[in-house]
């Protein structure tokens, strides 16, 4: 009895490869016709929308926090900096104007 | 100072991770391209302190590019936590990084379409909506914590619509001219540290001796300049002053960023690139009494431009120069300037950018246009053969390769052939390896094509698109499908091979290369 599918893996390799040895990518080593492939992944929006807001709510912190260090570095080295004469003491601030 | 600041970053990458070199935007990119969107933990934590350390001591650095490698970091740590797929993990990617631009400038737009110009390279929907909410919620951060205005406060500036036009037409071609220049300045310098006898580690030193040299005499382009671009887009720097800050900020930038040191490119290169616009702007007023323009006003245009034209991620930097100071009639310089800076880059920097060039260094070969997949807008039918070879399932293995032999055209045009019953229904396929492999069981070829071949099949619909039928391929490590009716799937209506997904290839290569006769004949044929 044949069977006919839309995504039933084939059970022989072709002249794609010869079974044994199918085609790799050279970039990732990942073999065409790889079996994960079978049950293709698909892409969830939803998941990576929610991971997106909590990213953009890590990443704005952090971008904060990135900035108040980079102000706190600033003013440390400057106050090192001015203990000798240095025209390092007139790093500008973050802020501009 | 500043050489302090280089011995810490330089053991830091040395012990810590060296991927913390460089200013950010390219890591990134190299993580996407390269490491399925797998960035470590470590880079989170030490690309922020070696960037405050060296723009603390003195470093010539904006804090932009390394936070967007860091929220980059963070959306590529989150899908790591997850099971995710490399092309989930990349949107996630691009959501920290777009994330991060968002809650230093304050610029959401940019921040978006900067993700994807260079790091997506794809513009769909379930990529687009995480981006924005990312980037929106970023912001919301920052105009929490630093308020709602924007990142630099002008007044009113003058654009001369359309007066100066053509004044905004040179300037775009001393902008591309001066992004490639700086390029090629900034690549020529790190080949320079390569050759230096000493270790890597202590290059950064090196980078930051030279640049407390020029900080001695010019302390203006120490630090990040976020004041010295305020002053220069308010137009509060006399043209001396602006072509030192040019020139200096400019050295001062290659010479520490091309000795492999943290920090970022964009707010030095604005600062550069700003008093590039405004001294353009002031001479031109010396030379031409009547011409009357505004030195801020091409300050800020000349700052979307340069880096814009660097980086080819024009579309981003035409909307973030717009954002810093939301004077929407700086949209039209802007854009008329940004692209013809773009053109020249394009013309005298085809392969690669500030961005790729490190990475088309490597052998990657960095396609930053995109468009869509034609194998998406062509569906089966049209580059399906309709004349599909068939073979009796009764047939020997034996009579179809003395056929095959004889070159018989029936079973020699396609590499496999569709095997049907007495009924003329689908029932198997069978490739010309198939044939070999089944001869070396059964040399005297007693075995049927039905024997021989495979009978689980995996099949196409003509109405399915190439894309489609391409993955089914790939995912099978098959070259062919037979083509069946969709309501009914024993019903061979065609046969595709790859030479049907290339065909389909074809057609984009025509609508590019093939011109077309048109009314005017005998002109420009060639």
């Amino acid at each position: 009895m044949s069977e006919v599918s839309g995504d039933i893996p084939a059970i022989k390799a072709d002249a794609a490869g010869d079974g044994d040895h199918p085609p790799t990518l050279a970039a990732t080593g990942a073999p065409v016709g790889d079996a994960r492939l079978a049950e293709p992944a698909q892409f969830r929006m939803v998941l990576v929308s929610f991971l997106a807001a909590a990213i953009g709510l890590i990443a704005g912190c952090v971008a904060f926090c990135s900035t108040s260090l980079l102000a706190c570095s600033q003013i440390l080295f400057s106050i090192i900096a001015s203990l000798p004469n240095s025209p390092a003491r007139d790093i500008t601030s973050l802020e501009p104007g | 100072m500043p050489v302090i600041g280089g011995v810490i970053v330089g053991f830091m990458a040395k012990y810590g991770t060296a991927k913390i070199k460089g200013h950010g935007i390219p890591e990134a990119m190299e993580a996407v391209l390269i490491n399925r969107s797998r960035i470590e933990a470590r880079v989170a934590i030490l690309k922020p302190i070696s960037a405050a350390i060296a723009i603390g001591t003195g470093g010539p650095f904006g804090a932009e590019g390394p936070i967007i490698q860091t929220g980059g970091a963070v959306g590529s740590l989150v899908g790591q936590v997850f099971h995710t797929t490399a092309a989930e993990r990349k949107v996630l990617l691009a959501c920290g990084a777009a994330a991060g631009m968002s809650a230093t400038f304050n610029t959401p737009i940019a921040g978006v379409i900067l993700a994807i110009e260079l790091l997506l390279f794809e513009f769909k929907s379930r990529s687009f909506i995480p981006l924005v909410i990312a980037s929106t919620l970023a912001t919301a951060v920052h105009m929490q914590f630093l308020g709602a205005g924007p990142m630099f406060t002008v007044t009113s500036m003058d654009f001369g619509i359309p007066r100066a036009l053509p004044f905004y037409l040179i300037l775009g071609v001393i902008c591309g001219l001066a992004a490639v220049g700086f390029s090629r300045l900034l690549y020529w310098t790190e080949d320079q540290f390569e050759k230096l006898p000493v270790d890597e580690l202590w290059w950064p030193a090196i980078g930051a001796l030279g640049l407390g040299i020029i900080g001695y005499f010019v302390p203006r382009v120490l630090g990040v300049g976020y004041d010295t671009i305020s002053d220069i887009l308010n137009a509060n720097l006399a043209l001396k002053l602006l072509i030192i800050v040019m020139i200096a900020k400019a050295i001062a930038l290659v010479i520490s960023l091309g000795s492999g040191t943290s920090g970022g490119l964009l707010a030095p290169m604005f600062m550069s690139s700003a008093a590039l616009g405004g001294a353009f702007a002031i001479g031109t007023n010396h030379l031409f009494s009547g011409a009357n323009l505004s030195p801020g006003a091409f300050a800020l245009v000349a700052m979307g431009a340069v880096f814009g034209a660097a980086s080819r991620a024009t579309f981003s930097f035409i909307i973030f120069a717009f954002e810093i100071t939301r004077d929407y009639n700086s949209v039209l310089p802007l854009m008329l300037v940004s692209v013809i800076a773009d053109g020249i880059a394009m013309i005298l920097m085809p392969s690669a950018s500030i961005m790729t060039e490190k990475l088309a260094r490597r052998g990657l070969r960095i396609h930053q246009d995109y468009e869509a997949d034609v194998l998406h807008q062509v569906v089966v039918a049209e580059t399906m053969d309709c004349d599909v070879p068939t073979l009796p399932a009764s047939m020997r293995v034996g009579e179809l390769a003395a056929r095959i032999a004889k070159h018989d055209p029936v079973v020699s045009r396609h590499q496999g052939m569709v095997i049907v019953d007495a009924e003329g229904r689908l029932a198997g396929i069978i490739t010309r390896a198939d044939v070999l492999r089944a001869l070396d069981q059964d040399p005297l070829g007693e075995m049927t094509v039905l024997e021989g071949g495979s009978r689980k099949l995996v099949v196409t619909y003509p109405d399915e698109s190439l894309h489609e039928a391409s993955a089914k391929m790939l995912r099978n490590n098959i070259g062919r499908l037979p083509v069946v009716e969709r309501s009914d799937p024993r019903k061979v209506v065609g046969y595709l091979g790859r030479p049907g997904i290339m065909v389909a290839r074809l057609r984009r290569l025509e609508e590019e290369h093939v011109r077309e006769p048109g009314w005017m004949k005998g002109v420009s044929r060639r």
